[in-house]
């Protein structure tokens, strides 16, 4: 080493202080970089366990008890190894699902994929207006009330761009979950029974049951999830090294977004199903949180509710408009100019207001909606899920970054699984069962 | 409405004198004949040769089946004619190679280019292929002359021109989307996918339109980029358009992600070419390892430099400040001083005011260039200065900074040490850039 190199060496620890002091060595450092890093997964978990999550799971535990619990392991089985394919593809290509599917798949293909995707992510921005509505009925405010200042209040969001500032506020809200753990804890449901029931598979060959699991797989593995998924890792900029945080913040969210679902589905089948109640409202669903809070269950179940609804509400139209302008090459950007970016704002604006617009019909059934639109995500998923699979076993794309066998395995048998589940539930529910 | 009525004025004449232009959409896919009319497949791409600035179009290829992995290529010259319903050869099948195309300069266009991003030079944005324009000459000499971003070429692509069309005129017969095709000339295009070869040439035609791109257009294309073609567009320019294009970028991860795309000799040499407080702000973004290695690469007085202003808090004015300014003794005279700063002016930034300090360094008083100009020759500098002049402490916030330059609407305002040594100067600028993120950061919700 040249004896100048030297002198450098040693000037630096002494005079660099300042902004080089804050950043510290080892352990440290290792772990804000993985702060930096970790989120894309997590907050995925969290966004879906929105509305349409909340009471697909609620319906799940009320009606059948702990009888679809066992889905769960492979639901997360599943869950993992596609959205870890999502974030890798992202990592390595540096490019979001839409844009690979529109370059490598042509323009009819990335149409289809996203009017089917514009079509479901409306029905879930209804759900998430309906949740808001559900929520502040409780409180006694009707819904020709909450959801157009709901609407407005997600609009002004992004518009206005604090969205990242609230962002935050909607992920503590998320402790909501807590509760639902607590309340199942509160409840003692026979945990013996509960064990087995979630490692020995059952089924029934009944449409109401077949719809619900699809509806589950559905609600868990969401379509527009790994769209939205992979759009963050890149935004992130990961870089291949840094990669394996990338994996244990997928993991993590993973985790986090099943066992959310099982203390749902256990407490449900604890309070609700013990008691033969048939959730038709929203009061109905709060009474499994009951074992914690009592009387106030009504008001602790509607603000959590209510925020999941408003967080999953401002992150699934802005992120659709996002993805379906990003196939098609129209400028998006939250920054841009109404008149620089007309398609991006027109999409996003559409689908809060067409949300927003179907709640207001009257009657409209508020909890039927937010579960049939979960449905919907379990028979597109599939489909989506064959183009995951398309991209990420190309070498010119992924290069050794391709899936190994085993993902292939689970990957696709997921698809087949989820097509054939369709296909029986169709066909049950044309057949009248 | 023919195809003509769609094309910019000076393209019109061109296709009067000829035969006027095709979408490739409207010969992918369509059937190859051979000239005994028997059915080969597909055409299922065009090369061109992107020497030429309006590319011909020099082979093709043909899918066989949906299945059959291997597709025959062939030369275009063998082509007899494109305008039917079906493609016609004008030799035999067994004229066709069963092989992939492997000549240098000619690129694939439904691979390297439709539905890809590319940059359109011209107006400073990246945008998505929908389409290729070519200019017919003859019966089956094609240039590829224009690529179409507009949304009408998304409308051909499925298929719907007609019944859209149809439908557009009969609702709204004024509509813009009828008379406009968004086309962007050739000349004007920078693909991102191409391989390096075919990218080594079109480089060289397109380096000299991006130099004359304002840095601030550069730097926002190179955001607008996905991470790969960032990278590859960034390793492209030469290091004083990557300098400036790097100190325009406003997101500090976005700017180390670029730094580190780059060996460290040329990353370095990035860092020499800008100003030392904007690299010195880069530097701090980066950890720690990386930003030492690249200041050991730096040449050393700009290293000392940046290594001076990296020892000071971001968001104070140490931080802020550049050590690029022209301080002079206070014993010159004006001529001595004109005469240092002519000296130092190539490589300052700012030459506005000029600051005296006595022999300790310490700051005493400032000029501007106007005092300069007007003031006698052989006049000290110390007669004519304004004494005890404004100024900061290098711990003083950002926040008051920006107070004292806004209350006493200076261009430069100088830093100095606990002994009141001058250590740099903050141009307004820097300060001005600080007010609009701070607004930016509020609006983001930082």
């Amino acid at each position: 080493m040249a004896p100048e190199t030297r002198v450098l060496d040693r000037l630096v620890p002494s005079r660099i202080r300042g902004r080089w002091a804050q950043r510290r060595s080892g352990l440290l450092a290792r772990l804000t970089l993985m702060l930096a890093v970790i989120g894309p997964g997590v907050i995925t978990a969290n966004v879906d366990n929105d509305a349409g999550g909340i009471t697909t799971y609620t319906l799940a535990g009320a009606r059948f008890g702990y009888s679809l619990l066992w889905t769960l392991l492979p639901i997360t089985l599943a869950l993992i190894v596609i959205q870890e394919m999502c974030a890798r593809m992202g990592v390595v290509t540096g490019k979001g699902l839409a844009d690979l599917i529109r370059e490598q798949f042509g323009v009819r293909v990335t149409f289809y994929i996203m009017a089917a995707l514009l079509v479901t992510n409306l029905a879930n921005t209804i759900a998430e207006f309906a949740g808001v509505a559900a929520a502040l009925e409780i409180f006694g405010v009707s819904k020709y009330v909450s959801v157009p200042a709901a609407a407005l209040f997600v609009w002004w969001l992004i518009v206005y761009g604090t969205y990242r500032r609230v962002e935050n506020v909607f992920l503590v809200a998320c402790l909501f979950y807590v509760a639902y753990v607590v309340s199942g804890l509160l409840a003692h449901p026979p945990w013996g029974e509960v064990l087995v029931r979630m490692v020995v598979p059952e089924f029934h060959w009944r449409a109401d049951y077949v719809v619900m699991l699809v509806g589950l797989v559905g609600t868990t593995i969401a379509p527009w999830m790994q769209f939205y998924l992979q759009s963050a890792v890149v935004e992130k900029g990961v870089r291949l090294a840094d990669y394996r945080y990338t994996w244990y913040d997928v993991i993590v969210g993973c985790f986090i977004a099943v066992a959310v679902a099982m203390f749902i589905m256990v407490a449900c089948a604890a309070t609700l199903h013990q008691s033969h109640i048939v959730v038709e409202t929203a009061q109905d669903a709060a009474i499994a949180l009951a074992p914690l809070a009592g009387k106030y269950c009504a008001a602790l179940f509607a603000l959590g509710l209510f925020t999941a609804s408003l967080f999953a509400a401002s992150v699934l139209p802005l992120s659709t408009a996002y993805y379906v302008c990003e196939g098609f090459g129209w400028e998006t950007g939250i920054d841009k100019k109404l008149r620089e970016a007309p398609h991006f704002f027109g999409l996003y604006t559409a689908l809060i207001v067409l949300g927003g617009l179907f709640i207001l019909i009257p009657r409209f059934p508020l909890l039927g909606v937010m579960y049939v639109s979960q449905v919907l995500n379990g028979i597109l998923l599939p489909f989506v899920l064959i183009f995951i699979l398309l991209l990420v076993n190309r070498r010119d794309l992924m290069g050794r970054y391709v899936n190994t066998y085993l993902y292939n395995v689970v990957a696709w048998g997921t698809s087949a699984v989820m097509i054939g589940l369709t296909l029986v539930m169709v066909g049950a529910l044309l057949l009248g069962y | 409405m023919t195809d003509s009525d769609l094309i910019p004025e000076d393209d019109r004449l061109l296709a009067d004198l000829q035969h006027g232009f095709l979408f490739l959409s409207s010969l992918l896919d369509k059937p190859v004949h051979d000239a005994d009319d028997v059915y080969v497949g597909r055409l299922y791409d065009l090369a061109v040769s992107v020497a030429s600035v309006f590319p011909p179009v020099v082979a093709f290829l043909v899918e066989r089946g949906r299945l059959d992995p291997f597709p025959l290529s062939g030369r275009w010259t063998d082509v007899a004619d494109v305008s039917g319903p079906i493609i016609r050869l004008g030799v035999g099948m067994r004229a066709l190679t069963p092989s992939r195309l492997d000549t240098p300069g000619e690129v694939l266009v439904r691979e390297t280019l439709l539905d890809k991003q590319i940059v359109d030079v011209n107006g400073a944005k990246v945008v998505r292929v929908n389409d290729l324009h070519f200019l017919k000459l003859g019966a089956c000499d094609l240039r590829l002359v224009h690529v179409d971003v507009g949304t009408r070429g998304l409308v051909r692509r499925m298929g719907w021109e007609r019944h859209i069309d149809a439908v557009v005129r009969r609702l709204v017969p004024r509509a813009r989307y009828l008379g406009a095709e968004r086309l962007i000339r050739w000349n004007y295009v920078q693909p991102l996918a191409l391989d390096d070869r075919a990218h080594s040439i079109r480089l060289s035609v397109m380096q000299r339109q991006l130099r004359e791109l304002h840095p601030a257009d550069i730097a926002e294309i190179l955001t607008d980029l996905d991470l790969h073609d960032r990278a590859s567009m960034f390793r492209s320019l030469d290091t004083e358009t990557a300098a400036d294009a790097l100190a325009e970028v406003d997101d500090p991860r976005i700017q180390s992600q670029l730094l580190d795309t780059l060996p460290e000799e040329q990353a370095a040499d990035i860092l020499e070419e800008m100003q030392p407080d904007e690299a010195a702000d880069l530097l701090g973004e980066l950890p720690p390892e990386k930003s030492t290695a690249l200041l050991r690469e730096m040449d050393r007085d700009e290293a000392e430099d940046v290594r001076e202003l990296l020892t000071y808090e971001p968001d104070t004015a140490g931080g802020m400040m550049t050590t690029d300014l022209v301080a002079v003794a206070d014993e010159l005279t004006v001529t001595q001083t004109l005469d240092r700063l002519r000296e130092l002016a190539p490589d300052i930034e700012n030459i506005y005011y000029v600051f005296v300090v006595d022999a300790a360094g310490r700051l005493v008083g400032v000029l501007n260039l106007r005092q300069l100009i007007l003031a006698e020759p052989s006049t000290p500098v110390r007669e004519i200065m304004i004494d005890d002049p404004v100024r900061v402490h290098h711990t003083d916030s950002r926040d008051s900074v920006a107070e004292i330059v806004e209350k006493y609407d200076l261009l430069a305002l100088p830093v100095v040490d606990d002994l009141g040594v001058l250590i740099g100067m903050i141009t307004v600028d820097d300060v001005v850039s600080h007010i609009a993120k701070q607004a930016w950061h509020r609006k983001l919700g930082y």
